[in-house]
């Protein structure tokens, strides 16, 4: 069982992690926590798929200094949600994947580990739904979670779930990697029993051995990577040559490295959205959905 | 919290004149779902074929079509559900088929085929609701657009019948928290779908009026265009026998409490069936979901040495009915 009360080793009481569920009893329901730096582009593509999907949507800003927290707001606003949007802010540096996070002891504000279990710490609902801030789940994707907000009201599980990198060329273009879908557990009751600890590279979910993680069928979300942007800046010396220890950041690192020098990266299917249709939005509402049906269940 | 009306997702989408339509008819046996599916077949309606035959216990016809219903039986003998259970925690059970590709494609391979037609569908099986969410995944991939019609009848009425024309073989308290489980989740599994909930005496005291309206406010072009013969064919469908009767519960034996979350419940739908943007009405529901999982759950605990022991050494009843003793009466 998990403390309801963590303290951090740098003595900042007014950021200890204080779970809800031990304050209050949890109301049915799911929250999706987002972990933000510096995101504000990706908001109004990625955010509205997620607040129509969970009951509330925590965003925890990590000192963004592009106004990621205000474009939130204004997304939500937008669509009406915006009383279903908590934003927090978490102004300590946190250590990047790898070597960094090694060093850094699992307790300390700049960890991942703690990090998360302080972003966590905020949901008041049955379940917590790992998200980031650049997923965007499509259609089907925003059903099936609508619907097991009340299908796990009172029943416990873990469940998982499958994305696939879309790297964004411009409104219109991207490129969609079917070889390299991630899945993780990232739909989990929010109870004392559930919580982050540090893995090697990156934080880990602490699910109990007996607990069998269900995974979500596939096509429901997308991960977006801007190719005109820095997408590995959270590393610390890692060796993305390293396909047996990073095999999907290598596979990013070489898609990233072959659209820099003018090739044609390999093994990735081209999407053109129609006209007036950003290409986001087409692969979330018709490209995915059709892609999905259209093949066998991708292994994993 | 529960989740509140989304704008972004609209609860009564415009209709699109192209569109094939399908109306899911949910409910609770016994509370004439048998009815206002066949109504609606008169209507203009298609019934997948072939249709489950009649019988005594419904000498007009079941309006539902044998391929649903086998699909269903199967789905809930593998996850371990009753069509009537009473567990909150089988919603989830069921739900897991959602996520399996052979059933999902099984669905939907069949259900494109009896699209193909070109005729709207009426869909009805009292199993349906434990698998609607993959229906309508299904609907929505095919272009489909789905409506859930949920009929209501009082639960002293629906215990009473089922005890009358299946027996005892669910105990009648069983029977009585089937029915608020079923409800229950009936109405929150269907929030996001255009829906009506018609009760069952509306339909027996002026079926005509109950279903234009139901038709208006689902946007069926098949209910508001039907032809004078195709009323004519509902009317004579309509078994003039039917009547409406008294709920009683006095003679069920259902325990108090159980009875007065049945009450509360029953009262609670008819005021969304009044009114479907009734929010009162809707918080009350949430309320008392929570409060029938939490007399679940406190009978589940009381009766946990039943469980255990019908685990451990086979089903209490049959041990009884067989006379054989248990271990702790075995001679040594």
């Amino acid at each position: 069982m998990g403390d309801a009360v963590i303290n951090n080793v740098e003595g900042r009481r007014d950021f200890d992690v204080e779970w809800q569920w031990s304050k209050h009893p949890v109301v049915p329901g799911i929250t999706a926590v987002l972990r933000v730096k510096n995101e504000a582009r990706t908001m109004p593509y990625c955010l509205p798929s997620i607040l129509q999907a969970v009951d509330e949507v925590v965003l925890v800003d990590n000192d963004s200094t592009d106004g990621t927290a205000e474009s939130a707001i204004e997304t939500a606003s937008g669509l009406g949600r915006a009383d279903h949007l908590i934003v927090k802010h978490y102004p300590f540096e946190i250590a990047r994947c790898g070597p960094e996070h090694l060093a850094t002891p699992e307790r300390s504000l700049h960890s991942l580990a703690y990090f998360y279990n302080w972003s966590f710490s905020h949901v008041r609902t049955r379940y917590s739904l790992k998200w980031d801030g650049d997923m965007v789940l499509t259609v089907g994707g925003v059903h099936t979670l609508r619907q097991l907000s009340w299908q796990l009201e009172y029943a416990d599980a873990a469940l998982s779930v499958l994305t696939h990198p879309l790297y964004v060329i411009d409104d219109r273009t991207a490129l969609f990697d079917p070889r390299s879908p991630y899945v993780e557990p990232r739909l989990l009751p929010n109870n004392s029993v559930y919580a982050y600890a540090k893995g090697v590279d990156w934080e880990v979910p602490t699910i109990p051995a007996s607990v069998h993680v269900m995974r979500l069928q596939d096509g429901l979300a997308c991960e977006i990577k801007w190719l005109d942007a820095d997408e590995f800046s959270n590393w610390s010396g890692a060796d993305f040559a390293d396909e047996r220890r990073y095999p999907r950041k290598s596979r990013e690192w070489a898609v990233f490295e072959a659209h820099r020098t003018g090739q044609q990266p390999d093994g990735l299917i081209r999407v053109d959205a129609p006209e007036s249709t950003h290409v986001i939005e087409y692969v979330r509402r018709e490209w995915l959905p059709l892609w999905t049906r259209s093949r066998l269940p991708v292994a994993g | 919290m529960t989740m509140d009306d989304n704008p972004v997702i609209p609860s009564n989408p415009p209709p699109d004149p192209a569109t094939q339509r399908i109306v899911f008819v949910a409910g609770s046996g016994r509370s004439g779902t048998s009815l206002m599916a066949g109504i609606l077949q008169q209507l203009g309606y298609h019934v997948p074929q072939p249709e489950v035959p009649a019988d005594a216990s419904n000498p007009k016809g079941f309006a539902e079509a044998q391929w649903v219903v086998d699909f269903h039986h199967r789905l809930l003998r593998a996850a371990r559900v009753h069509p009537s259970d009473a567990r909150p925690s089988a919603w989830f059970e069921t739900g897991k088929a959602l996520n399996r590709l052979p059933p999902r494609s099984e669905l939907g391979d069949w259900l494109a085929g009896q699209l193909a037609a070109g005729d709207d569908l009426v869909i009805k099986d009292p199993r349906l609701i434990w698998f609607l969410p993959m229906w309508q995944q299904c609907a929505d991939r095919l272009g489909a657009t789905s409506s859930v019609v949920t009929m209501l009848r009082h639960p002293a009425e629906v215990v009473a019948s089922k005890d009358r024309t299946y027996g005892r073989l669910l105990n009648t308290t069983n029977r009585a928290a089937g029915w608020l489980n079923l409800m229950l989740y009936t109405e929150r599994s269907t929030r996001d779908t255009p829906r009506a909930f018609v009760p069952y005496a509306d339909l027996l005291d002026d079926w005509t009026s109950t279903v234009v309206g139901l038709g208006d406010s689902l946007e069926q072009p098949v209910i508001q265009q039907a032809t004078a013969a195709r009323i004519r064919d509902a009317q004579r469908f309509i078994d003039p026998d039917l009547r409406r009767s008294r709920p009683d519960w006095e003679p069920l034996g259902v325990p108090e409490r159980l009875q007065s979350l049945a009450d509360e419940t029953w009262s609670a739908m008819l005021a969304i069936a009044r009114n479907p943007l009734d929010r009162a009405a809707r918080d009350t529901l949430d309320a008392l979901r929570g409060r029938y999982v939490d007399l679940y759950d406190e009978a589940e605990a009381v009766a946990f040495s039943t469980v255990k022991a019908a685990a451990e050494f086979g089903d209490p009843a049959k041990l009884q009915a067989t006379g054989h003793r248990s271990p702790d009466e075995a001679a040594p």
